[in-house]
């Protein structure tokens, strides 16, 4: 009950703060700005779209989730207000779980937000061109609009690519909150970014672990290494869905096992920040 | 305090049974994620100042930005700069068939001495970017295209034409409404034709008519089916009528061009005059009508074309590779090579060199291999006396002895001059 | 009747990072507050009231020894529902308005909507912010805040209040509407456990009061036991060395400048020092009674428990 109440806190907390609106504002216009490059051929200017889009809700998603997730808590504690909140029947884990939440709620509101931008603007986009919906409407005729308007087989590949970002946002803020339990600010900042860091370059974790130049010893450290870190690189799919050519065999199944990896490794940072945070004098 | 205990230990079971189930998971993503993420980081050296953006996940919007970027430049003429961005562009994301495509135009074409002749040592790169891009995108046949355009325009290596055009003959397309692979067989309506087109016309220049004429015969098919598919474009039934022009030509071409004889001696020869440093004169005598070509090549003496296994723009600088085509006005050929404000493109390293002249038939335009005065294919006269002094595909009306090579069964001209590094610089 | 607060040699040190050496905050504290009672908890800064106040609360762990509260041990969910808190210069969250962060307060009581509402208000009115509670906190002064802070910790209508430095930094208003609340509080039976190093604030208000000076208990007694035992002044002119000499060992409490005295003693001694100082050829100039304070008995006490 308290998780509850102290997540949406937090939420109410995030959407007060303005420069998480600033971030959607950038958001939308940039999606907007990257309608403007019509000197490519379409199907480039769909790609660029495509990429642009996807790239932007993860690049703004990752200032939220770090800046939220290195200062909610140390933040309570260097305002004290963390005394007035334990000091009542809340329980330790309840304060750590409802900041985490909240984090996610804020993540997820913004995601859906800026996804929802990119889905309107990419449809947008595939219904424009000489006898297309868009046409129609530039030329008042309603009727045309809807018959035209077609939806693109594109979509639900966006959405899962979409889904992939949060998760990716999710399991970066649960690292950030996790070291945020005892460690500083500052220092949790770059901790987090060079986290996220090594664990995007998943290929060269995985290749230094193959390589079958490197003695052997060196290869189980580096394969537990790449299977221990949080490896962020599963979650960048958005080629595939950039590019529909190639092919994408089974990457709905993908999806959902990079989601289940995604769940569990959160669920272990949160519980380690309990853990620790239990032990912790505030 | 013991429920606490035991609690907290309960926990770090599940964390533990957690972490193995991640690690777990992990290693079943791992085979299918490097099929998502394209690229491999070990392969190219790439400059660091890229790593940070594309390590977390933007990969493609750097590479997006990247080539608007290269855009600007190209339309500015800066071609330097955009040869390394093509390198970075197409390490990011692999599977933009434009990068490749513009890059290895820009790599064959734009860098020119200022007599326009384009620089040769680059072509090696340009092969090497389309292969690149073929490797990357096997089932899409823009890039097999390009590389047997380049083969058959730019280099004049018509079997390695015939050979990239036939594979982009058996690929698909993207579709360019859903951005999605069409099979070879239900086509974007403009793909097949040019391309099985272009694959006859290579058979053609690569000397082998019959594998020609039935290439034409199965585009009439393949262009008829088009037309069957999309029947309200009128464009494939133009393509249809095309096609059965060219056929009905090159039938007939084979029917008169299998009488030539060895008559018509077109007293080839070519001399080489310096005119003073890096500036020197290549003329002689080709007794063809006007319109025909003689190719220029002068290179060192131990000249190799470069191999590049994967697309680099770090080419040779110390080489010396020059080819141009001379043109034959009343029987003659003249031309003034000046390249003294090209020293960048032809460094003069070699102490020897090798300057060849040479003509071949199958680069020749159809009038001089041999046409008939007035052709007509449908309806028309046939059976009319070819021009004098067709050569034929082969060279099969040259009579010359002097400086006559041949070459795979096709009889060329060519004289090779040796010269020295004071003969030219 | 059980005590409101238990201790029993509650000890904490912290690790000092920059001399590398261990700092006992509290030491071997054992102490009982009655409940009902107002408990004066004072001590310079740095002697380790608000240390034992957040083992109270669970907040940080003792190394050594217990703390229990209504008979349960401290920290407990339990015992929070019980319990407040009114940290010195709280801190609330700036972004809701005083309503708002007591309604956050209140849900975490889980206290019904409608009730919680009422309860909401009614405390902000009591505290004097009924007209400023839709504001957002980050407009208030501190002297508001501090009012929020106390508002926030009755939302739970506690038995047992932490106060810690409840007074601090407050303008002379602020001051006496929070001592007329403190007061209400213990008509109304509430156990307050106050740190202070403010003592007029206590001596008006406290029961029971102990004194803490590095992390040890040097004194705890009713405020009237420690304020009992008048002394009596004694001041005298012509008095030379050699006399005072002798002054000393009848009142050791006593200075001399310039041949003048000035001696505190017992009431009963006052004769005897009056005899001597006569005989030794001194004469008297003024005999007064004086009432002992707090802040004599904390100077006392802190002195003495720094010399030993």
């Amino acid at each position: 009950m308290s998780t509850w109440i102290i997540a949406l806190n937090t939420f109410g907390e995030a959407m007060r703060k303005k420069i998480l609106n600033v971030f959607l504002i950038l958001a939308l216009g940039s999606v907007i700005i990257s309608l403007t490059f019509t000197f490519l051929t379409f199907r480039q200017q769909v790609d660029i779209l495509k990429s642009f889009g996807l790239g932007l809700i993860q690049f703004w998603g990752l200032f939220i989730a770090i800046i939220m997730g290195i200062t909610l808590i140390p933040q309570d504690m260097d305002q004290r207000t963390i005394y007035t909140i334990l000091s009542k029947p809340v329980k330790r884990y309840e304060y750590i779980v409802g900041r985490f939440l909240g984090a996610a709620m804020t993540l997820g509101v913004n995601v859906l937000l800026m996804g929802l931008a990119f889905l309107v603007v990419f449809l947008i986009k595939v219904n424009t061109g000489d006898d297309s919906a868009m046409d129609a409407l530039a030329n008042y005729h309603i009727g045309e609009f809807f018959s035209r308007f077609h939806w693109s087989a594109e979509i639900p590949g966006l959405i899962g690519g979409i889904l992939m970002v949060f998760l990716k946002l999710l399991l970066l803020a649960a690292v950030a909150i996790f070291f945020s339990v005892f460690i500083s600010m500052t220092v949790n900042f770059f901790l987090t970014a060079a986290v996220f860091i090594v664990g995007s370059m998943s290929s060269v974790t995985e290749s230094m672990a193959n390589n079958p130049e490197t003695s052997p010893l060196l290869r189980v450290i580096y394969k537990g290494f790449h299977l221990l870190v949080p490896n962020f690189g599963n979650y960048d799919i958005q080629n595939p869905l950039i590019h529909p050519d190639v092919p994408q065999s089974d990457i709905g199944m993908y999806m959902v096992k990079a989601a289940l990896y995604g769940l569990a490794y959160t669920i272990v940072l949160i519980v380690l920040g309990v853990l620790v945070f239990e032990r912790r004098e505030v | 305090m013991d429920t606490g205990r035991s609690r907290r230990q309960g926990l770090i079971g599940l964390v533990v049974v957690l972490l193995v189930f991640v690690a777990y998971m992990q290693s079943v993503l791992d085979p299918q994620r490097q099929k998502y993420q394209p690229g491999k980081v070990t392969r190219v050296e790439i400059g660091t100042e890229f790593i940070a953006a594309t390590l977390i996940g933007l990969k493609e919007v750097v590479a997006g930005l990247l080539w608007v970027r290269a855009d600007e430049f190209f339309h500015t003429g800066n071609y330097e700069a955009i040869i390394p961005m093509v390198r970075i562009i197409t390490w990011l994301d692999p599977h933009q068939l434009d990068v490749y495509d513009t890059g290895a135009w820009h790599l064959a074409y734009n860098f020119t001495d200022s007599q326009e002749r384009s620089d040769r040592r680059y072509i090696p790169a340009a092969r090497a970017l389309l292969e690149e891009g073929i490797h990357n995108n096997p089932n899409i046949f823009d890039l097999y295209f390009s590389l047997g355009w380049t083969n058959f325009q730019k280099i004049q290596d018509y079997p390695d034409a015939v050979k990239w055009f036939r594979l982009a003959n058996t690929k698909g397309s993207i579709d360019p409404a859903t951005g999605k692979i069409r099979p070879p067989k239900a086509q974007f309506k403009d793909r097949p034709q040019f391309v099985g087109h272009s694959l006859a016309h290579a058979y053609e220049r690569a000397g082998d008519i019959d594998q020609a004429i039935a290439q034409w015969k199965q585009n009439i098919r393949d262009n008829q089916a088009y037309a069957r598919q999309y029947p309200k474009d009128q464009g494939n039934k133009a393509m249809i009528d095309v096609a059965n022009n060219n056929l009905h030509a090159l039938e007939f071409e084979k029917k008169v061009r299998a009488e030539i004889r060895p008559v018509k001696n077109v007293h080839f020869d070519a001399h080489f005059q310096r005119l003073g440093p890096r500036k020197f004169r290549v003329f002689g005598t080709l007794d063809l009508p006007t319109g025909a070509r003689v190719r220029v090549r002068l290179a060192d003496k131990d000249f190799r074309e470069q191999q590049f296994k994967t697309f680099t723009y770090d080419i040779n600088d110390k080489q010396t590779i020059l080819i141009d085509d001379l043109y034959v006005r009343d029987g003659k050929f003249d031309r003034v090579i000046d390249i003294q404000r090209d020293a960048a493109i032809y460094p003069l390293r070699s102490k020897d060199y090798t300057l060849t002249l040479s003509f071949n038939p199958l680069s020749a335009p159809d009038f001089v291999q041999g046409m008939p005065a007035e052709q007509k294919i449908d309806g028309g006269r046939r059976g009319e006396k070819l021009q004098y002094g067709a050569v034929g595909w082969h060279g099969e009306g040259l009579a010359d002895q002097k400086y006559l090579v041949v070459k795979n069964g096709v009889r060329m001209l060519e004289k090779q001059i040796p010269l020295t590094r004071a003969d030219l610089a | 009747m059980e005590n409101a607060i238990e201790i029993r040699d509650l000890t904490k040190s912290f690790h000092n990072m920059l001399t590398k050496e261990d700092v006992i905050a509290v030491d071997h504290l054992t102490l009982d507050v009655p409940p009902g009672q107002i408990f004066g908890f004072l001590g310079p800064n740095g002697a380790g009231k608000t240390t034992t106040i957040k083992m109270l609360l669970g907040l940080i762990f003792p190394d050594s020894g217990t703390a229990h509260i209504f008979g349960q041990p401290a920290g407990e969910i339990d015992v929070k529902r019980k319990i407040s808190y009114l940290p010195e210069s709280p801190y609330f969250y700036e972004h809701l308005s005083g309503y708002e962060v007591m309604d956050f307060y209140g849900r975490l009581f889980n206290i019904p909507a409608k009730a919680r509402k009422k309860r909401v208000e009614e405390l902000l009115e009591q505290v004097g912010l009924g007209a400023q509670m839709h504001k957002r906190l980050r407009h208030y002064s501190k002297g508001m805040l501090q009012r929020v802070g106390l508002a926030q910790a009755l939302i739970n209508d506690p038995q047992l209040l932490f106060l810690d430095e409840p007074t601090s930094g407050l303008d002379p208003i602020a001051h006496l509407d929070i001592r007329d609340l403190i007061l209400r509080l213990r008509e109304e039976g509430k156990t307050l456990f106050i740190s202070s190093h403010q003592l007029s604030d206590v001596e008006m208000v406290c029961d029971r009061v102990s004194i803490l000076n590095h992390g040890k208990l040097l004194r705890v007694d009713n405020l009237s036991a420690l304020l009992a035992g008048e002394t009596t002044q004694v001041r005298a002119a012509n008095i030379t060395d050699e006399v005072f000499q002798g002054v000393k060992e009848i009142a050791p409490e006593s200075m001399v400048s310039d041949g003048a005295l000035s001696a505190r003693i017992d009431p009963e001694k006052v004769d005897e020092l009056v005899d001597y100082i006569r005989r030794s050829g001194g004469s008297v100039v003024a005999v007064t009674p004086v009432q002992r304070t707090l802040e004599d008995i904390f100077i006392e006490t802190v002195r003495g428990g720094n010399l030993s």
